[in-house]
């Protein structure tokens, strides 16, 4: 990196400051904005995200960097780019589930893609038992309800 | 703890448009009220009119009447919690539904099989494998002095253009004889055939793009503008019967092999399609000597075919029915014993009987 290259300091929710490159920050949408309109004081505040989770977009921001160059989009580097992405959503449905919120709030619409499919295909092949246990969920339907989801889940062989 | 019942709705809109197939977005809504009203049922659109018949320059008229989904579906039960049971039986159980009935994935046939009048899938790991149309159409031949009257059923194409599936192009086959491609685009009255295809053998939709392989070898492109763009690089030998496939992302060309001097020694070769250096298709080729029946399994990565008896939970993918499945009872239900969980991994899978299904990509 060129150390000429402008940096902007973030601070998340629990008051952790992030001093990043330009490029990086402004992956977010959100950053970016507040930045062009004028949100440039000491620190650029990101008050829906704590420093843990804050720490891992910067660290995804990082490495997508270069992704919208035409170097980036080489099939050598979108390959390998892919194998790092899918290591980076391999975590803790808790940490997933404030991947998705600090996506959401940055609006950084790579990330908020990579750990919305991966949710997706957390689901793929389970029983409804299996989803509702892999992600903290009761079961809140009534019994009318309950019984046509049921019903919906079934197939009459006449 | 993350509160995925309370993440907000646009969110979970976001996460369900992810879901691939009408099944995956069953499920999603079948999990809690907050996820249910997130996001609607997902539904495979067919076209509600389909033009009237076209004469082709041969002088054969033909029209496509009716177009049927068919569903392939890869069942089985979920890996036991605690070992209740001594009864293990990790099966899957691979079936095609068809406007409700269950069939044969491989002859389209009925099932005599003594299964249960209603199968409860709430408590079953169901991956929805792929999704297929079947066309009936028919054709008018015009001799001079009688004409002739023939109905058969090939396969249709559907491409969808938009998300709501109101704009969509379809793609048939005209087949007699002489096969045609029949394209048709979404608000159009009339077929549009493609005259200079030899012998088409199989088509798919890609990338957002038709693909068809000919008898020769050639594969044929055509994208949703009708632009029409040609593989000239000729695949495997013009004497063998070929399929498209799609499989993990991929494109493949598999390929029957009938040896001359033998009945019983067929094999499979099968080639990838690679798009970046589109004249060197041929990837590699997967060499499978099937004997008689016997179902291999082809591994794309390591490129070599494997006995599908190596792969115990999908060696019964048809025949005999799983233990739980075969039952007597009238509805098969939660209260099933639940069997121990094996590893799943990519599979493609090929029969050697002239069948082929065009999602083979099993990922439990």
């Amino acid at each position: 990196m060129e150390s000429t290259s402008k940096k902007v300091t973030l601070s998340s929710s629990d008051g952790r400051t992030f001093e990043v490159e330009e490029a990086v920050a402004f992956q977010s949408q959100t950053i970016k904005h507040l930045y062009e309109a004028g949100c440039t004081g000491d620190f650029i505040p990101v008050p829906n995200v704590t420093g843990d989770i804050l720490s891992m977009v910067l660290r995804y921001c990082e490495k997508h960097v270069d992704s919208d160059t035409a170097a980036g989009k080489e099939s050598f580097y979108v390959n390998k780019l892919k194998g790092w992405d899918a290591l980076f959503v391999k975590v803790d449905q808790s940490i997933l589930f404030d991947l998705i919120l600090a996506a959401d709030f940055l609006n950084i619409k790579s990330l908020m893609d990579l750990t919305c499919k991966t949710v997706a295909s957390m689901m793929k092949g389970k029983t409804t038992e299996e989803i509702r246990g892999t992600f903290n969920i009761k079961n809140d339907y009534t019994p009318e309800a309950e019984e046509m989801v049921r019903r919906e889940n079934q197939w009459a062989f006449e | 703890m993350a509160y995925w019942s309370e993440l907000p709705p646009e969110l979970l809109t976001l996460i369900a448009e992810r879901l691939e197939t009408q099944f995956d977005v069953l499920r999603f809504r079948s999990i809690c009220r907050s996820w249910r009203s997130s996001f609607p049922p997902k539904l495979y659109l067919l076209p509600k009119r389909l033009p009237s018949s076209k004469k082709t320059k041969a002088g054969c008229r033909f029209s496509l009447n009716q177009i049927t989904i068919a569903t392939l579906f890869l069942v089985r039960l979920p890996p036991a919690t605690e070992n209740r049971s001594n009864q293990t039986d990790p099966s899957c159980w691979l079936i095609k539904i068809s406007d409700g009935k269950p069939l044969n994935p491989l002859t389209d046939s009925g099932l005599n099989a003594n299964l249960p009048k209603v199968l409860d899938l709430i408590n079953c790991q169901v991956i929805e494998l792929g999704h297929g149309y079947v066309g009936r159409y028919s054709v008018h031949i015009n001799y001079r002095f009688r004409g002739l009257y023939r109905n058969y059923i090939e396969k249709v194409e559907i491409l969808r253009l938009s998300p709501d599936g109101d704009d969509f192009m379809v793609v048939g086959l005209f087949s007699h004889g002489v096969e045609y491609l029949a394209l048709l685009k979404s608000g159009e009255n009339e077929w549009t055939v493609l005259e200079n295809m030899h012998g088409i053998q199989d088509i798919i939709t890609f990338n957002n793009k038709f693909y068809a392989i000919e008898q020769n070898g050639r594969t044929i492109i055509v994208d949703q503008f009708f632009s029409v763009g040609f593989i000239q690089h000729a695949v495997g030998s013009p004497t063998n019967r070929k399929f498209l496939v799609e499989s993990s992302g991929n494109l493949l060309i598999v390929e029957m092999i009938f040896l001359e001097n033998s009945e019983s020694n067929a094999g499979f070769r099968i080639f990838k399609l690679d798009e970046e250096i589109r004249r060197n298709l041929i990837f590699y080729s997967i060499d499978g000597n099937v004997e008689d029946r016997v179902m291999y399994v082809f591994d794309l990565e390591k490129g070599i075919s494997i006995p599908l008896e190596n792969y115990p939970v999908y060696c019964n993918l048809f025949w005999p029915l799983p233990v739980w499945l075969n039952s007597s009872e009238s509805v098969v239900s939660s209260s099933m014993e639940a069997t121990p969980g094996t590893e799943f991994a990519n599979l493609g899978i090929c029969e050697d009987v002239g069948s082929s299904f065009s999602s083979s990509e099993c990922l439990f």
